[in-house]
């Protein structure tokens, strides 16, 4: 998101010692001791970080090689091996190690969730509050583009777009941002369309306050809330975007591994080998719930007015 | 010379199907320094309006604004943010008119910062303003919604005083207020004014509020000025039926009432659509032919106001005669 604004308080060493003044360290006890009262919040946040951490780590974690066909990995009729002894997960109908290909997929899974997520909030945020904040023109530009982006349907679109530049990692994330931030960008138009017509907004402009310095400090802070669930929820739909694109065949080139991509083969044999569906799909349920539970934290804890938890 | 002057200001809102709303159709007045002038009316007659285009918060269609000897008209950019320093508001709502979320020492330093106070000065400031409307300094770090509402309007005063402007707009600032809180809020304005001879547009419809605050009054039906004159002229001897019907509907204790009582009925007529003549001839106890047709001008009326009236009458040579 964008970076914070300057404090306003003038550096430790020039100001006269101050007890009520606020600072970094007492913000981070704060979010500490919200933190400790909030379980589900704390459990959430322990999980993104085992989560990234088994992405970045899963080199050093995973217990075969993620593309390596193995031939015990099958049985003698050709079927995929249930979880247990060598392969804690399973194996999948190409005989590959389930456990392995789940954490260097984690690694493609939340890259693009992140990422491409991140962009897309980057740039609904940025464009939607341009477009309500000053209207006229720059409005009615920016609403016809987010128009011919949303009338395309979502998949189609993505086809089109990977089928000229090919699909790629890279590719996957740029086409999943080019098209999500035009719903964010919509929802914060509006919003931002009645907030500049607040009186404490109207007070700080007739105060001679800079139109960027409202925006970032009067507008921003009250777009927070919503980015914030935007933002998790689109996690959840960005990764599942990329399991349909891999289905068709356009997303993450195989043999390299999502976790979107493992649900859809594992769809086709989930009677057989559920295991497959499930180790995915868990996976995904879990990452998209600890975004969302984190995102409620953070965003109660941004918020002056919120009472305090219990 | 005057801080604030006033020449037939017009603001015009247009809506759907071509029609225009005269919002504010000539308005003229002027505030000295150290003055205060009262600005009455019903809801719909204008007053916020005048005020909003005096911050040009709405930008005027015609006539001409100077604050400081300065035309407002055309400003912009730099100079208007210049400009907006010589002339502060108060606002109605103490709920709206502070950001929720910003404590409210943030909120009064960036009055500071748009004035170009050095930061390592701004704290000490920002104490000094939080003080001087009757606010311990540390409320610096408590946010809005942990004050009431009259501490939140002295943090509105605050923050206007900031930049040190020559006139501020008080837009209904204590009309939310309960009573004894609006005493003591119209009390804090009369001090700071007398400490730095600020200039004051005090726009109420309340007039005993009036009557209390203001040097000069004026009162607005539909977009004009109906009556202009100093407050013991206009609460004295109201030379306008409509001044007179609007005092006669206080309730002031201990006030003797007029003999001549006038009672309106119904609503304001709609601005998009004034009746000819005098705007207030529909509703008026007194109307004649002349006041359908003709559109009475504001005059020197008997007793020293001006009011736009054709049968109030003249001074002087009235009252000369035997």
């Amino acid at each position: 998101m964008t970076a914070p604004p300057e404090p306003l308080e003038p550096p430790e060493s020039r100001r006269p010692a101050d007890p009520e003044a606020p600072s970094v360290r007492d913000g981070l006890r704060r979010a500490g001791r919200s933190l400790l009262r909030d379980l589900p919040a704390l459990i959430s946040i322990i999980v993104l970080v085992l989560l990234v951490l088994a992405a970045l780590l899963a080199p050093l974690l995973a217990p075969h090689d993620p593309l390596r066909t193995y031939a015990e990995g099958l049985t003698d009729r050709g079927a995929p091996v249930s979880p247990g002894g060598d392969f804690p997960l399973g194996t999948d109908p190409n005989g590959r190690d389930v456990l392995s290909r789940l954490l260097y997929g984690a690694r493609v899974s939340l890259t693009i969730g992140i990422v491409a997520n991140g962009l897309a909030t980057i740039v609904g945020v940025v464009v939607g509050v341009t477009a309500g904040y000053f209207g006229g023109l720059a409005d009615t530009v920016i609403s016809r583009i987010t128009d011919v982006i949303m009338s395309f349907p979502i998949l189609l679109f993505c086809v089109a777009l990977i089928s000229v530049t090919g699909p790629s990692q890279r590719n996957v994330v740029l086409v999943i941002a080019l098209i999500y931030w035009t719903y964010l960008a919509r929802i914060i138009r509006g919003m931002v369309l009645s907030l500049r017509e607040r009186e404490f907004v109207t007070a700080t402009r007739t105060l001679g306050v800079g139109n960027v310095r409202i925006m970032v400090r009067h507008i921003l802070p009250h777009l927070v809330p919503a980015i914030i669930v935007y933002a998790t929820l689109g996690v959840a739909s960005s990764i599942l975007i990329e399991s349909s694109l891999s289905f068709i065949g356009v997303g993450v080139p195989v043999p390299e591994a999502s976790w979107g991509q493992m649900i859809d083969d594992g769809r086709k044999y989930y009677e057989v080998a559920p295991w497959l569906l499930f180790a995915p799909g868990v996976c995904l349920i879990v990452t998209v719930l600890a975004f969302n539970l984190a995102g409620d934290w953070l965003r109660d804890l941004l918020d002056p007015t919120a009472p305090e938890r219990r | 010379m005057n801080i604030v002057e006033v020449e037939n200001l017009r603001v015009h809102f247009s809506r759907r199907r071509g029609v225009t709303v005269r919002a504010v159709d000539g308005v003229s007045f002027t505030i000295a320094p150290g003055e205060t002038l009262g600005l009455a009316g019903e809801s719909g007659s204008g007053k916020s309006t005048v005020a909003r285009a005096l911050l040009r918060i709405t930008d005027p269609a015609g006539g001409r604004v100077r604050i400081g000897g300065r035309d407002i008209a055309g400003l912009r950019g730099a100079s208007l943010k210049a400009f907006r320093r010589q002339m502060q508001m108060v606002y109605q709502d103490p709920y709206d008119s502070l950001d929720p979320r910003m404590k409210i020492g943030a909120t009064v330093e960036e009055a500071l910062l748009v004035k170009g106070v050095p930061a390592a000065e701004r704290p000490g400031r920002v104490r000094e303003l939080l003080e001087r409307v009757g606010l311990p300094a540390a409320f610096a770090v408590r946010y809005p919604h942990e004050l009431s509402g009259g501490q939140r309007q002295r943090v509105s005063i605050a923050r206007a005083l900031g930049v040190d402007p020559a006139v501020i707009a008080c837009d209904e600032a204590v009309s939310a207020l309960d009573v004894s809180v609006r005493a003591q809020i119209l009390n804090l304005l009369k001090d700071i004014q007398e400490d730095s001879g600020l200039a004051y547009l005090f726009i109420s419809h309340d007039l005993s509020t009036m009557r209390f605050a203001a040097d000069r009054v004026a009162i607005m039906y539909l977009g004009r000025l109906v009556e202009i004159g100093t407050r013991d002229q206009v609460f004295g001897a109201p030379r306008h039926p409509y001044t007179q019907a609007l005092l006669a509907a206080v309730p002031v204790p201990g006030a003797s009432r007029a003999a001549r009582r006038v009672r309106l009925a119904g609503e304001p007529p709609s601005p998009a659509h004034p009746p000819t003549g005098c705007a207030f001839h529909p509703r008026c106890p007194l109307a004649q032919d002349v006041c359908r047709t003709t559109r009475p001008e504001l005059a020197v009326k008997q007793g020293g106001q001006l009011a736009a009236c054709h049968l109030a009458s003249e001074p002087a040579r009235e009252e000369a005669a035997p």
